[in-house]
C-alpha cells in the first residue's frame, strides 16, 4: 500500500482528499503545513507527496524545493486554487521545479485518481 | 491628472487583485464540496437521493465553470491572460462545447459546419466561449425550438454564429454587449437584452486569439439573434 503524505491549509480538502485515497488502497498522512510533512518524511519514507500551493507558513513552492533535497525520489503532485496569480501560473512554476502532475481547485475525484495513478507510475 | 490617471490604474489593478483572491478563496470550499459530494457517488442511495446527488454533483461543475470564467475576466482585463494555443478542429470544439452542456439542453442544439478549418487556440478557452454563447442562446430561446449553431469558413477565418429567439438587440447596443461597461449598463437599464458576462467573455476570448466577435440580425422577424464569434484560421 503507497503511503502518501498530503499537505494542505484547508482541513476540509485534506479530509477529503484522504478520504479519496484511503477508498484507494493507500496509507495516508496529513500535514496542515509545509514543515509539519518534512517533519512526517523525516520520520519514514513516502511513496507520495500531494501539496498545496498556497499556503501561510511555508508555501508550497518552498514545500516542493525542500523535499527536492530531503527526498528527491518522491513523486509530487501540486494541487492550487490560485492566489494573487492564477493557479495555472503557479503549478507551471511547480513543474519548473519537477511536479510530476498539477491539478487546479476544484477538481474531482476522478481526475485526482488519475493524477495518482500516473505520478505513481511515473516513480516506478 | 497625473493623480487621477494613478488612481485609475490602481483601482483597476485592485480590483483584479480582488477577483483573483476571491476566487481563490471560493476554490477551497468548492474543493471541499465537489470532493465530499464525490464520496457520496460510492455510496448505496435510493432512486431519489441519487437523483438529488446528481443536482448537486451538476451544480459544482456548473459553479467551477463560472468560478473559471470570472478568474478569466480578470485575467483578459487586466492583460495578464496567457493563452494555451494549440491547433484545434473547430467543428470537434463546437460539438465538445455542445455536449459539455447541462443534461437536456445537448439535444436542443442543431450543428451545421461547412468544410474543415483548424485555429491555433487555448481550447478551454474557446470551448468555454462557445458554451457561453450556447448557454444565453438556449435561454433566450423556447425549449420547444431548436438552437442553430452555424460555423462559417472563409479564407482567413472560422465563424462559430449561435442563434437564439430573444427579442432582437437593438443596433445601439450591439457594441456594448462585448464590452463589460456596456453589458453591466444593458442589465441595469434594459435588461430584456442582457445576455450577462457571456458574450463579454466571448469577445476577450476571441480579441484574445486575434479575432473578434459580434452579433447580428438573421431573417425579417422581429425575433433573431446570431451572437458570433471569429478566430483566424492557418
Amino acid at each position: 500500500m503507497p503511503r502518501t503524505i498530503v499537505i494542505d491549509d484547508d482541513p476540509g480538502i485534506r479530509r477529503a482528499v484522504a478520504a479519496h485515497l484511503r477508498g484507494a488502497g493507500h496509507v495516508v498522512e496529513l500535514a496542515a503545513s509545509g514543515r509539519e510533512a518534512l517533519d512526517l518524511l523525516k520520520a519514514a519514507p513516502a511513496d507520495l507527496v500531494i501539496t498545496d500551493i498556497n499556503m501561510p507558513d511555508m508555501d508550497g513552492i518552498e514545500v516542493i524545493m525542500a523535499l527536492r533535497d530531503q527526498s528527491p525520489d518522491v513523486p509530487i503532485i501540486a494541487i492550487s486554487g490560485g492566489g494573487l496569480f492564477p493557479p495555472d501560473l503557479l503549478l507551471a512554476n511547480a513543474e519548473l521545479l519537477g511536479v510530476v502532475e498539477s491539478l487546479v481547485k476544484p477538481f474531482e475525484a476522478s481526475e485526482l485518481l488519475g493524477a495518482v495513478s500516473r505520478a505513481l507510475g511515473v516513480a516506478r | 491628472m497625473d493623480d487621477l490617471v494613478r488612481r485609475s490604474v490602481v483601482t483597476d489593478e485592485t480590483l483584479t487583485e480582488l477577483i483573483s483572491l476571491l476566487s481563490h478563496d471560493l476554490r477551497g470550499p468548492l474543493s471541499s464540496l465537489v470532493l465530499h459530494t464525490g464520496l457520496l457517488e460510492g455510496v448505496d442511495l435510493s432512486g431519489d437521493e441519487k437523483e438529488d446527488l446528481a443536482h448537486v454533483v451538476a451544480a459544482g461543475r456548473e459553479l467551477r465553470d463560472m468560478l473559471a470564467m470570472v478568474a478569466d475576466l480578470g485575467q483578459f482585463l487586466s492583460d495578464r491572460a496567457s493563452l494555451d494555443a494549440i491547433p484545434c478542429d473547430v467543428a470537434s470544439l463546437v460539438r465538445e462545447s455542445i455536449a459539455s452542456l447541462p443534461d437536456g439542453s445537448p439535444a436542443r442544439v442543431r450543428l451545421s459546419e461547412s468544410g474543415v478549418a483548424r485555429v491555433a487556440c487555448d481550447r478551454s478557452r474557446v470551448s468555454r466561449a462557445v458554451r457561453e454563447l450556447l448557454t444565453s442562446a438556449l435561454r433566450f430561446t423556447p425549449e420547444d425550438l431548436p438552437v442553430d449553431v452555424r460555423i462559417e469558413i472563409s479564407p482567413a477565418a472560422a465563424r462559430v454564429g449561435v442563434l437564439d429567439n430573444g427579442i432582437r438587440v437593438p443596433s445601439s447596443m450591439h457594441e456594448m454587449m462585448f464590452d463589460l461597461v456596456g453589458a453591466l449598463e444593458i442589465r441595469r437599464s434594459h435588461r430584456e437584452f442582457s445576455r450577462g458576462l457571456g458574450p463579454v467573455y466571448a469577445a476577450l476570448t476571441a480579441r484574445a486569439h486575434g479575432g473578434s466577435a459580434g452579433i447580428l440580425q438573421r431573417g425579417a422577424d422581429e425575433r433573431g439573434n446570431v451572437l458570433w464569434i471569429e478566430l483566424p484560421t492557418f
